[in-house]
């Protein structure tokens, strides 16, 4: 072979590797998918974890990350309150105010990230298995997450069961700063649809942020010297001190770096059509030029 | 013990405002009485629940379905015509994730199950049942409740459970009156003792509300409206005659129920929810947490 033969089919081959190449999720035979399994198996429960929390601040913007600092600076400020003992507490109204505040500000981004990072979605009788795969075991109903959903039934149930994938927009944005500048406008404050805004990296690592840094030593702080009758509360405080620390729970989760994840809040499945359009206009807003991989609607 | 009560209470508020479309809500949280007009206790202690009536559960926590024939389970209709079937169910609660469930819905009644809780309502008994278990399922306890039904004409449209007319429930403590109509529901709950509320170990607090001992509630429609729960769609209003200045307004309308109360109790705040013409309802309570359903 001539070496400009040879050329001539390095030239072939990288643009055909060019055409194939992973850009974008759902582009690939390796793209994601949910495998369905059926046969009885136990169900275990989704739990809050570190990894949890690591998902849940990736997907506020600063400004939010700042506001929850604040609120946890107030609730350890009234908690410390209490414990001087020349303190004499006459009302826990303050308190209970911060607290319900928190609980309304972090819960429908906390249940999303619980379940997206469970990793596999059983019904509840335990009678339905549905994961997240790249590849079907054979025999098995699987339902490609690309594009928009069929009317199968069981492909409707598996996407609800497994609905942080399932229900999901996926995008695929060009540039580094683009991807972060779209990610930004999704996670505007306002939406009563949108539960989590992740691009492919913010999946695994915890983004540094100046708001990080009081917002965990609060936590930590509050995880000391709260009084132990509030479990549910506690824990999640002790997975916000603790977030991006121990392992990648999302390790089966491999996008490409271009893709942003739009998860829906769990109160708003019924409205996909209302959660698609909040998605559009925000993009609409910002000017992005993204490509729509995956969409509920 | 909190994740499973925060889960029914959700489920059950949900289903009470589709069902129902009223509660009053004042201090104690309002008038009581869940869809189909389930109320009381009879705590029978732990084991395998005796006595009662005609309850026909079939299935242990964790059962499948529990005592209400599946007839809708096929889901034929849409749901904005009738809501029968077996629903998936998820909700949400403060640093547990999310909790699974089963719904099945009949003109026979409903039941509700999780991995260690079980609501039932025999429409037939009529009569309800709740069993429930402790965090880690070793104590199973089962609370029969007697039901007591007149009923009287009101479309609930595609919410298959008759709702309508005078119940009385009853349990070892307390008594409990609902009349239902379609554009007026008025409720009170008398205690023995000098109980705050409707409560304590005979009652399923953490699944029904709580009425005051002794108030009177009222939800009243003040305007019809087109909606898919038949006669009760439309604005309403629900106060107590406690005085206080408290109270719910509720409105159902199209595919929708919202509710904003003004109340010191977990009903402050504002309620939606949205049924999907491809059978998925979802929702956020007062409270923060938040529901979905498809129906399968």
């Amino acid at each position: 072979m001539s070496a400009r033969r040879g050329w001539r089919w390095l030239v072939v081959l990288g643009c055909l590797l060019l055409a194939i190449r992973p850009s974008a999720y759902g582009r690939t035979p390796q793209a994601l998918k949910l495998e369905i399994a059926t046969g009885q198996k136990p169900v275990s429960r989704e739990r809050t974890t570190p990894s949890v929390a690591m998902l849940v601040l990736n997907a506020m913007p600063e400004a939010r990350r700042q506001l929850l600092a604040d609120s946890l600076a107030k609730l350890a400020a009234a908690v410390d309150k209490k414990k001087n003992p020349l303190f004499v507490s006459l009302d826990d109204g303050e308190e209970r105010s911060v607290v319900h505040e928190l609980i309304a500000q972090t819960m429908p981004a906390f249940s999303a990230a619980a379940s997206l990072a469970a990793g596999s979605w059983p019904s509840r009788e335990g009678d339905v298995q549905v994961r997240a795969v790249y590849r079907c075991a054979a025999k098995r109903q699987c339902v490609s997450l690309d594009g928009t959903p069929g009317n199968d039934e069981g492909e409707r149930r598996a996407r609800f069961l497994a609905w942080p994938l399932g229900y999901a927009v996926f995008l695929a944005v060009e540039g580094r700063a683009e991807l972060d500048k779209v990610a930004e406008a999704l996670r505007a404050p306002g939406s009563f649809q949108i539960g989590l805004v992740l691009t492919s990296a913010e999946l695994h690592s915890l983004r540094a942020s100046p708001a990080l840094l009081p917002l965990q030593r609060n936590a930590k702080h509050l995880v000391k010297t709260m009084p132990k009758s509030r479990p549910p509360l506690l824990e999640t405080l002790a997975n916000l001190a603790n977030a991006g620390t121990g392992k990648d729970r999302l390790a089966w989760l491999r996008l490409p770096p271009d893709t942003i994840l739009v998860v829906p809040r769990l109160g708003a499945l019924a409205t996909s059509d209302q959660f698609v359009a909040d998605v559009r206009s925000r993009l609409r807003a910002v000017g992005a030029k993204v490509e729509w991989l995956a969409s509920p609607k | 013990m909190h994740r499973i009560p925060s889960f029914f209470r959700t489920t059950m508020l949900v289903l009470w405002v589709a069902g129902c479309g009223g509660r009053s809500a004042d201090a104690g949280a309002g008038g009581a009485l869940g869809t189909g007009g389930v109320t009381g206790s009879i705590g029978t202690g732990t084991g395998s629940g005796t006595g009662g009536s005609n309850v026909k559960l079939d299935t242990g926590l964790g059962g499948s379905s529990g005592a209400v024939p599946d007839t809708g389970t096929a889901g034929g209709s849409g749901c904005d015509k009738d809501l029968s079937g077996t629903w998936d169910l998820f909700a949400s609660s403060l640093g547990t994730g999310i909790v699974r469930g089963t719904l099945v819905v009949s003109k026979d009644g409903f039941s509700l199950t999780t991995s260690s809780s079980q609501l039932t309502y025999d429409a037939q008994g009529p009569s309800a049942t709740w069993k429930h278990s402790d965090y880690y399922n070793e104590f199973p306890t089962t609370r029969l409740i007697s039901v007591q039904n007149t009923p009287a004409a009101a479309n609930t449209g595609s919410f298959p459970v008759v709702i309508g007319g005078h119940w009385v429930l009853q349990s070892n403590r307390e008594t409990c009156t609902l009349d239902v109509a379609a554009d007026k529901v008025t409720g009170n709950c008398t205690v023995n003792g000098s109980d705050y509320d409707v409560g304590g170990d005979d009652w399923p607090w953490d699944v029904l509300p709580s009425p005051e001992n002794g108030l009177h509630y009222t939800v009243l429609r003040t305007d019809a409206l087109a909606s898919q729960f038949g006669d009760f769609g439309g604005n309403w209003t629900a106060r107590s005659d406690s005085g206080s200045p408290q109270n719910c307004k509720i409105k159902l309308e199209s595919n929708t129920a919202t509710t904003s109360c003004n109340a010191n109790n977990n009903f402050n705040g504002d309620l939606h929810l949205t049924i999907g013409t491809d059978c998925v309802a979802s929702g956020v309570t007062p409270s923060g947490s938040e529901v979905s359903a498809r129906r399968r």
